[in-house]
């Protein structure tokens, strides 16, 4: 009986692996397209179940998983941006060597970061983290350029160090509260205790957990590799694994293992993180000239404004959750841009200046990306606009105003960026055909700046103008039906 | 105590291994030295004698874990470096410089 139940819980995952499996086979038979598609149709599938699953009530099934109303919506949010990312990255899969394999990696690390959010035992999150960043470092290698081979080894080495922080923080809380690797477990050997083994476990598993997240002082991989990999790989691996361990970080830290540790800890370990990442991805946001290095910062201050909602404790966990989510659509989609862009005007050197004009050539794909970027700055309107007031909003009932102040402040300054972005779409003139060729960026997305007619890439465009929709949806809306709809799908029970 | 002493030790090695080190093979080399000293304290610390829990062989298969997950993260590491000694003819990390910061 334990095994159906596990199995049910598990069935959007175990879906998308399935899809990975069948894409792996049919890559090896060179039918790319059929493997990309069958990825899509599997990570499809499993948004779906976990939607489902999202009506029933809460349950701790054995000391594995959690299911039910708010853990299901997260899987399925993983679940469906995952596939409507790799559906947006068709033509690029099917178009790099091993394509197909490229793609089921995609599918490993949804599946994978649908464990991680739904994990209740620190020895499942550790492998489901792992799990994700295997495959991460390969999709970030796999642009195969010389920037995305040596930013893939900076992320290597930077993640394994992370990972070993996180086992020896494992070991101590394993070793000291007996026998069991479950957060139901240690949370009651552990009681309202606080010792200095309590303590070192506590530091060790947030700098690993900040490590796997970008935050910031621990932040540097995330700006290389998210600037070098290509598309498919940014606009996934910016997305979908943070949200999911945004989730991980507020289980474990305000609703399980050191939910009974005072709340000065958690405040000033995480409010730390958190100020330094927002006022660090605002500023340093506004000097960079390459777009998707620009967006690596972007993710940086997002990174901060949910740990806010981590620092307020357990009431901040749905904002969080909704501040994620929103990011994560308006991120990947960001992201996906690129591949769209790259392809309207094969000559782009991915810097923002040579964006301009792009917003006239390609009218609607420019529209949904500036409601992804409206969405990351927080305008109303937009589903980004819920989650820093919800966010904001607990952080000031709680206390914590001037968390909210610098959050805030750094909205108006990564205005900035996003902005120029926008200016450069819209306002300013396509330069002539003849001088695209100059390239001032020399770092900047070196890759894949192949020469060719214009075009453009239909499954891109489609998937960045389903993720602007998506965006106003949220942030409309709510205006109509109140917030409780769009919450209640992220309670977490 | 000794036992503290022994994995703390060999973790800080690896660590400052990794941090200073400029060879990638000396600094894979170096994480399975942290990843080690942590398994080890996980064992270490379950023969010492902890509070009851709900299994011996929870330990065990841990401890097994981690050793599973530490091969997988050095066959991905050691692929990442044949990749750049073949692209770079080096695998010294100061003779990377395409990426900054």
């Amino acid at each position: 009986m334990a095994e159906v139940t596990l199995l049910n819980s598990f069935a959007p995952q175990i879906a998308c692996v399935a899809g990975a499996g069948v894409a792996v086979a049919l890559d090896a038979f060179g039918k790319r397209a059929a493997a990309v598609a069958s990825v899509v149709v599997a990570t499809t599938a499993g948004g779906v179940l976990a939607t489902v699953a999202a009506g029933d009530p809460p349950a701790l099934i054995g000391d594995v998983a959690l299911s039910g109303v708010g853990f299901s919506g997260a899987v399925a949010l993983i679940c469906l941006i995952g596939a409507l990312v790799i559906a947006g990255s068709y033509r690029q899969l099917t178009a790099a060597s091993h394509g197909g394999g490229l793609a089921a990696l995609c599918a490993v690390v949804v599946a994978a970061a649908g464990v991680a959010a739904a994990a209740a035992d620190i020895l499942v999150l550790l492998l489901a983290l792992e799990t994700m960043a295997l495959c991460a470092y390969a999709l970030v290698w796999s642009g195969r350029t010389a920037g995305a081979v040596e930013a893939s080894v900076k992320y290597f080495v930077q993640g394994a160090v992370a990972t070993g922080l996180f086992v020896l923080g494992l070991s101590i809380l394993f070793g000291l509260y007996g026998g069991s690797t479950s957060y139901v477990w240690i949370r009651g050997v552990m009681g309202s205790e606080a010792g200095p083994p309590v303590t070192t476990a506590f530091v060790l598993l947030a700098v690993a957990l900040a490590y796997k997240l970008g935050a910031f002082p621990f932040h540097s991989w995330a700006l290389d590799a998210f600037e070098h990999a290509p598309p498919y790989a940014s606009s996934l691996l910016a997305g979908v694994p943070k949200l999911a361990t945004v989730v991980a970080v507020m289980v474990l830290f305000s609703r399980s293992v050191f939910a009974g540790v005072p709340d000065e800890y958690q405040v000033w370990v995480f409010a730390f993180i958190a100020v330094a990442s927002m006022a660090f991805g605002a500023l340093g946001g506004l000097a960079q000239g390459s777009y998707t290095r620009m967006l690596a910062y972007s993710g940086v201050a997002q990174i901060g404004y949910a740990l806010v909602a981590v620092a307020v404790g357990a009431a901040g966990m749905m904002p969080a959750a909704l501040l994620v989510a929103a990011y994560t659509v308006a991120g990947s989609v960001a992201f996906l841009a690129t591949a769209a862009y790259r392809v309207a005007r094969p000559g782009w050197d991915g810097s923002i200046e040579g964006l301009a004009g792009l917003g006239r050539e390609r009218r609607l794909l420019s529209v949904a990306l500036g409601v992804a970027l409206f969405s990351l700055i927080g305008m109303p309107l937009t589903a980004g606009f819920w989650g820093k007031f919800l966010v904001f909003g607990a952080a000031i009932s709680y206390g914590y105003w001037w968390l909210a102040l610098i959050g805030v402040l750094a909205s108006v300054v990564s205005f900035g960026y996003y902005g120029a972005v926008l200016r450069s779409l819209f306002f300013e003139e396509a330069p002539p055909p003849g001088a695209r060729a100059v390239s001032p960026h020399p770092g900047g997305a070196s890759a894949a700046v192949g020469e060719g007619e214009p075009g453009a890439d239909r499954f891109a465009e489609g998937a960045v103008v389903a993720g602007g929709l998506v965006l106003l949806a949220v942030g409309t809306l709510p205006l109509v039906f109140g917030l409780s709809r769009v919450l209640g799908f992220l309670t977490f029970g | 105590m000794s036992l503290l002493v022994l994995t703390m030790g060999l973790f800080s090695l690896g660590l400052y291994g990794v941090l200073t080190r400029r060879d990638l093979v000396a600094v894979l080399a170096s994480i399975e030295v942290m990843l080690g000293a942590a398994t080890l304290l996980l064992v270490g610390l379950a023969a010492a004698g902890t509070p009851a829990g709900p299994s011996e062989g929870a330990v065990e298969a841990t401890g097994v874990m981690i050793i599973v997950l530490a091969a997988a993260e050095a066959a991905i590491g050691l692929a990442l470096v044949i990749s750049v000694a073949k692209r770079f003819k080096t695998t010294r990390v100061d003779d990377l410089a395409e990426v900054k910061g």
